[in-house]
């Protein structure tokens, strides 16, 4: 029988964690945050199959390393940190395979928000920002982390983490200019070959 | 500036459909599970070598000591014995630990 533990706060659960290592109160957390942290390793990979497995290695991380969890930031922001370094790990793993993986995996799949056609144009215009700038993107605009958090998620200064979101977003939209024009919030792909 | 915030809600939107789809994925029990398979390796790998380990120091004092010299009215075969027992509750322990 599960312990009802939506009532207590982030904050509580760490604690739980922490003095008793309570899995289900670690359970508990990993339910609140999984699905901001899938979608934004989504993104940022671009690749669906991998996030889940790197979103995977993060929760485990994060278990291990939640003795050292001292509160200065919220669970939500540490959780993104440690998934930015996964990623970079991540990244640097796979530099030899990648762009084998790339080739044969799927185009990225879109929510239900957005068509796939948008949902391709906007991962493909993703990839080619910087790994910086796609992170900073992200966790501003997407994941609704305020640009102080989102500079300690990704340990850099909050001055060039508002160049770095400011430079992704005019690329973004530049980029997106050559294959679709942005009206009203929609992306209106003119490009049908994938 | 405003196409900068058809940017951010583009993105916004992306993010919330991506979310939603996923919510219906729940990956709880997948982690909580890969962490007790993960514990259940560990007492394993923890279980092997601690018997091993300690049927081989046994052997080692065993074939080099003397029973009579540390323990003295016992036979090298139940000196033997003994150190055998030591080593097989480590391992029990260490697969309980697994477990």
């Amino acid at each position: 029988m599960r312990p009802n533990l939506s009532g207590l706060s982030d904050r509580d659960l760490v604690l739980r964690v922490q003095d008793a290592h309570d899995r289900d109160a670690f359970g508990e957390l990993v339910r609140r945050h999984h699905t901001p942290l899938r979608a934004f390793l989504w993104r940022l990979t671009g690749n669906g199959g991998e996030a889940e497995d790197l979103a995977q290695d993060v929760f485990i991380r994060c278990y291990d390393r939640i003795a050292g969890f001292r509160g200065a930031s919220s669970f939500r922001t540490w959780v993104f940190a440690i998934a930015y370094r996964e990623f970079l790990r991540w990244k640097r793993r796979g530099l030899i395979y990648g762009k084998l993986l790339r080739h044969f995996s799927r185009a990225p799949e879109g929510g239900d928000a957005l068509h796939p056609d948008e949902a391709f144009e906007l991962q493909r215009s993703l990839n080619a920002l910087g790994v910086t700038e796609r992170a900073a993107l992200l966790l501003c605009d997407a994941c609704g982390l305020s640009h102080s958090e989102a500079a300690e998620a990704l340990s850099v200064p909050l001055g060039s983490l508002k160049t770095y979101v400011q430079r992704g977003r005019e690329k973004m939209r530049a980029r997106l200019g050559d294959h679709a024009e942005l009206e009203q919030g929609q992306l209106v792909s003119c490009k049908t070959t994938i | 500036m405003q196409n900068n915030d058809l940017m951010s809600e583009l993105l916004a939107r992306d993010h919330a459909g991506l979310s939603a789809r996923l919510a219906r994925k729940p990956m709880d029990r997948i982690v909580l599970a890969q962490l007790q398979d993960r514990d259940r390796f560990r007492g394993l790998v923890l279980a092997t070598a601690g018997f091993l380990g300690a049927g081989v120091a046994a052997a080692e004092i065993v074939a080099l000591v003397p029973a009579s010299k540390l323990w003295p009215g016992v036979t090298q075969l139940g000196f033997a014995m003994t150190f055998l027992l030591i080593a097989g509750m480590i391992g029990i322990l260490g697969r309980a630990m697994a477990d």
